[in-house]
């Protein structure tokens, strides 16, 4: 039985990525000693990461501290996340007005005890400085109204 | 004499009004976020490099400076106030400061930090002028063999010199090595791990990384964790202290210079192994050791001045090299980078101005640090108060922002979700990010060093071993290597870096 589970898992995840990079990497050409191709630097990394990943497995089975896989808080990690996601899909369309609104409100739903008139006060205000910091001080290009308010 | 020439150059070039602004407007924005609990220096430079994409390279540079130090003093703010150190060098600030601010003097701990930190910005500033030009010189006799060992040793410094479990480390800076190949292979063209997203085809931007590492995925784990944000804001009083307060934090912040600037040149060192060691060293040499964790003036004085040091040294060898010795050094790499400026020893003949301008800034960023920071205490305050479920959509708004404005492309920003949840995984699993920050930035670096090694070579790989230089850097790793995992030192090691 392992006992220290994280370990455990960090190790295969290194491992994980270790493969597929190897894989990926075994595509492209070694080119000759004198001149390296694309493949052997990402393949000697790729090597040391699953040589590495190995050895934190073993020392996660020869440990004697217990602990359980980590609990990973999902739907605190997607109403962080998602927002992100939603932005990047209205931004353009929308703008600033939309897309800096909709971060707010969705996030604000992952904190303790969110109330309308807070999220509100908080959406205004940001939007109100993000588009005078950056779209008028800073000058970014950032669209402030998107595609989907028409011409005007 | 040369380095008055040199000063001069460079201050001529800070003190242009131009600069002076983006001196300041660094120094304050870094603060501002900085002093926002859970945001460290990487955090906060990464939210802020967008800002400085605009700007011509010397403003940008010293902006990006400003921001540095605003970001490092913010973070000790913090730790002193409530006692949430934003990265680990101001976990020990923690230790006294916060004493010092629940008996009602966080004036002095606060007052303290900032007189250290700028005692040693001024020291470190002349060190740098000092040794800056000989080291560059040597840098000219580098090739890339020798490139390509000292990056191996600054990689495998950084995590040996560090806290956590060792393998994991190395196994997060090849992570990062290999993260940091994704896109064209500049010798052949051949497109890299792109998983055939055109997108890709530039790689990702390293801001996208520090900002879903440091910034997205700690605010998912700060919101699990359970907060005892006591901040002492209504009992913050005499904050000028008094004059025999001041001079006995004297003593401390000119040893922990000593101390600070001697880490932060070694590959791998920096700010967080130099405020650990001043802290050991004050306890020891003090005459009441008992007072330390209890809120010893020198427990917090002595650690600032070495983290300010170590911050500030530490630019020795990205200035005069190009290379990192550290993560956050990797991220101001990666900022040069954007300039469309190769960091090396060429920028010293090259851009003196850039040089030069920049290290005289580094002095005048600490100048204004002090000076802002004394008397808009009360604002950083009032910002500490500001409860965290107000906080966090916002910086998200920021991130958010900043990585979208990096190229006006919405695939950044889904990355950004891509590699913040893969950020909160690592978390979960223990894994630090930084390691693999600072190999992400430094992957390209060293593939095209080793390329052209064995290009030199004629094929022969034992380059790496037979030119001297390069051996006795490679010889340093490995020895890194054996004694990090040698019981002794494991113990020892796990030790130094004890929070409590």
């Amino acid at each position: 039985m392992v006992k220290n589970k994280t370990e455990l898992a960090s190790g295969l995840l290194f491992i994980a990525f270790g493969v597929a990079f190897l894989a990926l990497s075994l595509q492209y050409g070694f080119g000759t000693a004198r001149r390296l191709g694309p493949a052997v630097f990402p393949v000697i990394l790729a090597a040391i990461l699953i040589g590495l990943g190995a050895i934190v497995c073993f020392s996660s089975l020869a440990s004697d501290e217990i602990k359980s896989l980590p609990k990973l808080d999902i739907r605190g990690a997607f109403l962080i996340l998602a927002p992100i996601a939603v932005f990047g899909a209205t931004i353009r369309g929308g703008g600033l007005v939309v897309a800096v609104p909709a971060i707010i409100a969705i996030s604000s739903l992952a904190g303790r005890s969110p109330s309308f008139m807070r999220i509100a006060l908080s959406a205004v205000l940001t939007t109100a400085f993000c588009v005078t910091v950056f779209r008028y001080g800073l000058g970014l290009p950032i669209p402030v109204l998107g595609s989907w308010f028409g011409k005007w | 004499m040369e380095i008055i020439d040199n000063l001069i150059l460079g201050l001529s070039v800070a003190a242009t009004p131009y600069n002076l602004f983006y001196c300041f407007v660094g120094a304050l924005v870094g603060t501002l976020i900085g002093v926002l609990p859970g945001l460290g220096p990487l955090a906060t430079i990464a939210m802020l490099l967008p800002l400085t994409f605009g700007l011509d390279p010397v403003a940008a540079m010293i902006m990006l400076a400003g921001i540095y130090y605003g970001a490092q003093y913010g973070g000790s703010t913090t730790a002193i106030l409530i006692n949430l150190p934003g990265e680990a060098s101001s976990v020990i600030t923690a230790l006294d400061g916060y004493q010092l601010a629940r008996k009602g003097k966080a004036g002095l701990a606060l007052a303290s930090a900032a007189i250290a930190s700028f005692i040693a910005g001024t020291i470190a500033t002349f060190l740098i002028v000092l040794f800056a030009p000989p080291l560059s010189a040597v840098a000219l006799m580098f090739g890339p063999p020798e490139y390509f060992s000292l990056m191996v040793l600054g990689l495998i410094g950084s995590v040996a010199l560090a806290r956590g479990s060792f393998v994991k480390a190395l196994a997060m800076i090849v992570l990062g090595l290999l993260l940091g190949l994704v896109g064209t292979d500049v010798l052949t063209g051949n497109l890299r791990f792109t998983l055939n997203f055109v997108q890709l085809a530039d790689g990702v931007n390293f801001v996208i990384v520090a900002m879903a590492l440091f910034g997205i995925a700690d605010i998912i784990r700060n919101l699990e964790l359970d907060h005892d944000r006591s901040v002492i804001s209504s009992k913050i009083k005499g904050l000028m202290p008094k004059w025999h307060e001041i001079k006995a934090t004297i003593a401390p912040s000119l040893r922990g210079t000593a101390v600070g600037s001697v880490l932060g040149i070694l590959p791998g060192g920096g700010a967080v192994l130099a405020s650990f060691a001043s802290y050991t060293i004050e306890k020891q040499i003090s005459s009441n050791p008992e007072e330390f964790g209890q809120g010893a003036t020198a427990g917090v004085a002595g650690p600032e001045a070495a983290n300010n040091a170590g911050a500030q040294t530490s630019f020795i060898p990205m200035l005069t090299l190009g290379i990192p010795s550290n993560p956050v050094m990797a991220m101001m790499v990666g900022g040069l980078i954007i300039q469309g400026i190769q960091p090396g020893p060429q920028v010293m003949t090259e851009q003196p101005e850039l040089f030069w301008g920049l290290i005289a800034s580094m002095w005048i960023g600490n100048l204004f640090l002090v000076l802002l920071n004394l008397p808009l205490i009360q604002i950083w305050v009032r910002l500490l108060t500001v409860p965290y479920d107000i906080l966090y959509p916002i910086i998200l708004v920021f991130c958010t922002i900043g990585v979208f404005t990096i190229s006006n492309a919405t695939f950044d920003v889904y990355l950004l979700v891509v590699f913040a949840m893969f950020g909160y995984l690592l978390l979960k699993l223990e894994c630090e990010p930084a390691p693999l920050i600072f190999g992400f930035i430094l992957g390209p670096m060293m593939e095209e060093n080793l390329r052209r090694a064995m290009l030199l070579s004629r094929g022969d790989p034992s380059v790496l071993v037979t030119r001297p230089i390069s051996a006795v850097l490679l010889a340093v790793s490995a020895l890194l290597v054996i004694l990090v995992l040698l019981p002794k030192f494991r113990k020892t090691r796990e030790e130094a870096f004890k929070e409590d």
